[in-house]
Formats: C-alpha cells, sequence, structure tokens
C-alpha cells in the first residue's frame, strides 16, 4: 500500500456562507510530483493553508506525514516547506531572512541556501521590499528548499512570472527537489507546466475533488466519445461525464473506450469519433462547465 | 532569532526615545551645574530638588508614552496585515513564542530607555551635589547635609520610574494585545487609546457621583505631601502587586488570540 504524505477526509471549510472547500478529499503519495489543478477560487489556497495549520476545518480530517495540521503543527512544519503568499519580512535582505530562517530548521543548509541563490541570481543584499516579483518568488522557494524539507507545499508559484524564471523555478523543482524522492505538492492553474512536471494531478472545483488521478493513467486512457442514435446510456462505471447537444452525445471516460464503443455501436447508435484526452481537455471538460454532478475520480 | 528580529522592530523607536531622553538629561545636567549653588535656586533645597525629579520624570513618561504606544503596534499582528503572516506562522515556532519575546523585548526597551533616564537624573543630581559641596566648604550659609539630602530623591526617583514603568508597560501591552487581536497597526492603536479614554471617562463619572470612592490611578502617583513630610500613598504595595500581576494577562490574551487566528 502506498505511503500517503497528505491526506484529507471530506474538508468543509466555509467563510460565512461560502464554502472554500466542500467535502474535499485528496491523496499525495509519497515521492509525488502532484499537480493540484482548479480554477481561480476553486478552493487551492484554502486547502494548502489548512494543510498548514493556518486554517481550521468545520469539518473533516487533514494529515500530514499522519499528524494533524492544527495539534502536530510544529512536527509538520519543520518537515515542510510552506510557499504561500510571497510575502516574506519587507525590511529584511535576503541575507537577513537566511539568517531569520536558519535558526528554526535543524537540517538547514547554508550550502544549500548559497546554492540557490546563485542558481537563481537573487540579489540577496537587497531588501524583500524592494525585489521584483520574481525575485521574491525564487528568495521564498530558495528558503523552503534550504531547510531540507521533505515536503513542498507550493501554492501557484510560478503566477505572474516570465517564461524564464518559470523553466527555472520548475527546472530547479524537479532536479533538486524531487529528484531525490521527496514529495511535492503544488497548486496551479497552468495546465502545461503541471503537465510538465507532476506525475499525479488532482482537479478542484467548488472546493471538491473532481479527479485525482496519475498523469500516466489520464494520457493512456481517458477518451472521448461522441456518437448519436436512439436511446444512449447515461450512467456507467466507467463514465465520467456524459453530455447531449442536438442529438449528439458526447462521453468522458475514463477507462475502457473502445469496449465502450463498442457496446454503442451494438446498441444502433453511430460512434462519431474515439479520441484521447490530454489533462487540458480533461480540466476544461471537468472545471470548465458548471457541472456540479461530476463524481470524483480516483484512478491509483 | 525572534529576539533579533524584535529588535529589529522596535530599534528605530528605542532610538528615537533614546536620543529625546538624552536631550532633556543634557539640559537638565546643563542646568544644575550653571545654577548657582545658593538658597534661590531651584536645586537649593531637598524639596525644591524633589519637585524637580517629579516633573523630569513625568516630563520622560509623557513621551515614553507615545514610545509605549509605538512600540505595541509592531509584531506578529503588524506582520500578519503586511501579508507575511503565512509566512512567520509556518516557521516551526509556536504562536505563543512570537507573543511572549515580542512582550519581553518590547518591556525591555522601554525598562532600558528608563533606565538611562535615571543615569541622565542621577548625574544631574551628582553634579550639583559636587557643587553644592564645595560651596559650604567656602564658608556660605548652606549647610553640609544639604549634599545628603540632595542626593536624597534617588530613592524616590526609583519608586517614581518603577511607577513610570508600569503605566508605560500597561500601555504597551494593550495596544499589543489590540494590534494581535485585531491584526491591524491602526486598529490595535485605537483599540488600545479607546481603552484609556474610555477608562478615564468611566473613573471620572465614578468621582463625580460617589465622591468618597478612589478608583484606581492608572498613572500611580505614589508620594502624598511635600519632601519633607512625604509618604506613599495608602495601598502603595498591594497597587504596584496588583499591576505586576495583571501585566502578564495581555500576553497571555495575545497568545490565545493568536492561536485561533486563521491566515
Amino acid at each position: 500500500m502506498t505511503e500517503l504524505v497528505v491526506e484529507t477526509q471530506s474538508l468543509v471549510k466555509r467563510y460565512g456562507r461560502v464554502a472554500a472547500l466542500d467535502g474535499l478529499s485528496l491523496a499525495v503519495p509519497r515521492g509525488a510530483v502532484y499537480g493540484f489543478l482548479g480554477r481561480n477560487g476553486a478552493g487551492k489556497t484554502t486547502a494548502i493553508r489548512v494543510l498548514a495549520g493556518l486554517a481550521r476545518p468545520q469539518s473533516g480530517a487533514a494529515r500530514v506525514f499522519g499528524l494533524d495540521p492544527f495539534h502536530d503543527r510544529l512536527a509538520i512544519l519543520s518537515r515542510t516547506g510552506f510557499v504561500i503568499e510571497k510575502m516574506l519580512l519587507p525590511s529584511m535582505t535576503g541575507d537577513d531572512l537566511v539568517r531569520f530562517n536558519r535558526s528554526f530548521f535543524p537540517a538547514w543548509s547554508d550550502a544549500l541556501a548559497k546554492k540557490y541563490a546563485e542558481a537563481l541570481e537573487v540579489p540577496m543584499n537587497r531588501k524583500f521590499r524592494r525585489l521584483s516579483h520574481g525575485n521574491r518568488t525564487k528568495l521564498c522557494l530558495l528558503l523552503a528548499l534550504a531547510h531540507g524539507a521533505e515536503l513542498l507545499v507550493l501554492d501557484e508559484p510560478t503566477a505572474g512570472l516570465d517564461p524564464v524564471v518559470t523553466d527555472q523555478l520548475l527546472r530547479l523543482l524537479i532536479d533538486d527537489f524531487a529528484a531525490s524522492g521527496r514529495t511535492l505538492l503544488l497548486s496551479s492553474h497552468h495546465l502545461s507546466e503541471i503537465e510538465k512536471i507532476a506525475d499525479w494531478v488532482g482537479i478542484i472545483h467548488h472546493g471538491r475533488l473532481l479527479l485525482e488521478a496519475q498523469l500516466d493513467d489520464i494520457r493512456a486512457h481517458y477518451a472521448r466519445i461522441r456518437a448519436s442514435g436512439g436511446d444512449l446510456p447515461r450512467t456507467a462505471p466507467e463514465i465520467v461525464t456524459a453530455s447531449d447537444t442536438q442529438g449528439v452525445s458526447e462521453y468522458v471516460l475514463r477507462s475502457g473506450a473502445e469496449t465502450f464503443a463498442a457496446e454503442l455501436r451494438r446498441s444502433g447508435a453511430l460512434v462519431l469519433d474515439v479520441s484521447p484526452m490530454n489533462l487540458s481537455e480533461i480540466f476544461l471538460e471537468l472545471a470548465g462547465k458548471e457541472n456540479h454532478d461530476a463524481a470524483v475520480e480516483v484512478l491509483a | 532569532m525572534l529576539l533579533w528580529k524584535s529588535w529589529r522592530d522596535l530599534r528605530i523607536a528605542f532610538f528615537i526615545g533614546l536620543g529625546w531622553l538624552a536631550l532633556l538629561a543634557i539640559l537638565v545636567i546643563q542646568y544644575a551645574l550653571r545654577t548657582p549653588a545658593d538658597s534661590s535656586t531651584i536645586w537649593a533645597t531637598p524639596d525644591k530638588t524633589f519637585g524637580l525629579v517629579v516633573g523630569f520624570v513625568a516630563l520622560q513618561t509623557a513621551f515614553l508614552t507615545v514610545i509605549a504606544f509605538a512600540i505595541g503596534t509592531l509584531g506578529i499582528g503588524r506582520e500578519i496585515a503586511g501579508g507575511s503572516g503565512s509566512f512567520l506562522l509556518t516557521c516551526p515556532i509556536s504562536r505563543g513564542y512570537y507573543v511572549w519575546t515580542e512582550w519581553f523585548s518590547g518591556l525591555a526597551a522601554l525598562g532600558a530607555l528608563l533606565g538611562f533616564s535615571i543615569v541622565g537624573l542621577w548625574l544631574a543630581i551628582h553634579f550639583h551635589a559636587i557643587r553644592l559641596s564645595s560651596f559650604e566648604r567656602s564658608g556660605n550659609t548652606t549647610t553640609w547635609h544639604t549634599w545628603i539630602m540632595a542626593s536624597l530623591p534617588f530613592g524616590v526617583t526609583l519608586i517614581h520610574v518603577l511607577c513610570a514603568f508600569l503605566f508605560l508597560a500597561l500601555i504597551f501591552g494593550i495596544t499589543h494585545l489590540g494590534t494581535v487581536a485585531f491584526r491591524h497597526a491602526t486598529a490595535g492603536l485605537l483599540f488600545s487609546i479607546g481603552f484609556f479614554v474610555a477608562w478615564l471617562v468611566v473613573m471620572e463619572i465614578l468621582r463625580h457621583n460617589y465622591p468618597g470612592l478612589a478608583p484606581p490611578d492608572l498613572l500611580l502617583r505614589p508620594y502624598t505631601g511635600g519632601f519633607d513630610h512625604l509618604r506613599l500613598i495608602p495601598g502603595f504595595t498591594s497597587s504596584i502587586a496588583i499591576r505586576l500581576a495583571i501585566l502578564p494577562l495581555f500576553p497571555f490574551a495575545a497568545q490565545l488570540f493568536l492561536r485561533r487566528t486563521e491566515v
């Protein structure tokens, strides 16, 4: 059985009458690069805040390394690097922040901090408030990486960065962090980045997880079928979504596309096409529509 | 490292306070050195010297009140308002540690400032005492026991400074609590000012309606009577003890607020 580093069960977090998380259940295996996808306001940041012990859910449970983020906060934080808001202490320079941060982490490495500062070209003698957005993000990441975290949780790490800096950061995360078997959970709405680096994907929409799967499974098994005909089936175990537009039924299937197409043909339907789906298409299918009834899909 | 951060946060307010105290001390010392040692001057008798001491401490306290308000608005509450909360609160440190470190740092800074003020005042008294002593040796009318009496206000000064410190600590503690509770420096400051204004209004109403009642005095004036028959106010020791007991309640409350704070 795969060991889970992060696990949530039916998390509910409301702000007034708005449910930021509405029964979120996700599972991040050890060593995974987990892309946490969702539109703006889907609940990604709230979920990460709950994991960091910064927000308390009204119901449900969260576990990081098997520990409760609120009650075992310090044990989790000493092993995890969180980058949520890209705001550190404005009056401190990068060097000051390194000096401040290293005292809290026993596994802190000055050598790593120096290496990342040079690799990412962060001006360490400049006050944080005077850094560009890109350099701020890099500095946040540097601090999270240099304390030897086993788990890195990043909220939209590449938001607002230019393609060069984005590439630098992603390369660093994969080559230096994930390659050593450590777990990376990063939220984003940039599908291309996630598709490039993640091996697991979770899609959140309106505070609920609509899909959780290994990216390879998605690539290998997810397919779209368009068919027309009389009385076509609306439910089946392999159907993720089914819709009907002007007499043409469209199915998104998690597996068994060819078998399902054969059944449709047997029932007298005309199968117009069967096409594999990529992550973007699946994301748009699940989160691009106001589809509140989509069931949670978990492919392990 | 949190101490270091706290020091960085409050050092500007500290140095402004120190500059003001130094300026005031220089002025008083200059005055003490230039004033002729005869019975017409303010330094000539212990009673007059005592009056000067009280005035000096009051002036210092008035200015340090502003510094206490300012220092109270620094720290984790302000950082959360500025967006640094998620960084600080994801460091593996208990939230209470932030509150207590800031509280002790703030009190230490205020205590140090008052300490400097004592040094300035003591130097002024000391220089003048030397002048009085030589004046007596030259055969003039001032008796040498004036020298001893001029030194006496140092003990009195300590009591005044202790009371001033407790007052400043109260201001600092309430402002710090407000800043943490409301997660905003300005809100914390307004909460604190509002508290003191409300206190004064309520006390005035009580005094007006119940003349026999002696409600607690925030400033805690320690003495009654002139220097010759100087005595501590009734219940002075218990007043001090109550204040010392109340002071840690503010960081306790701030700690509870911060524990429940969501960022």
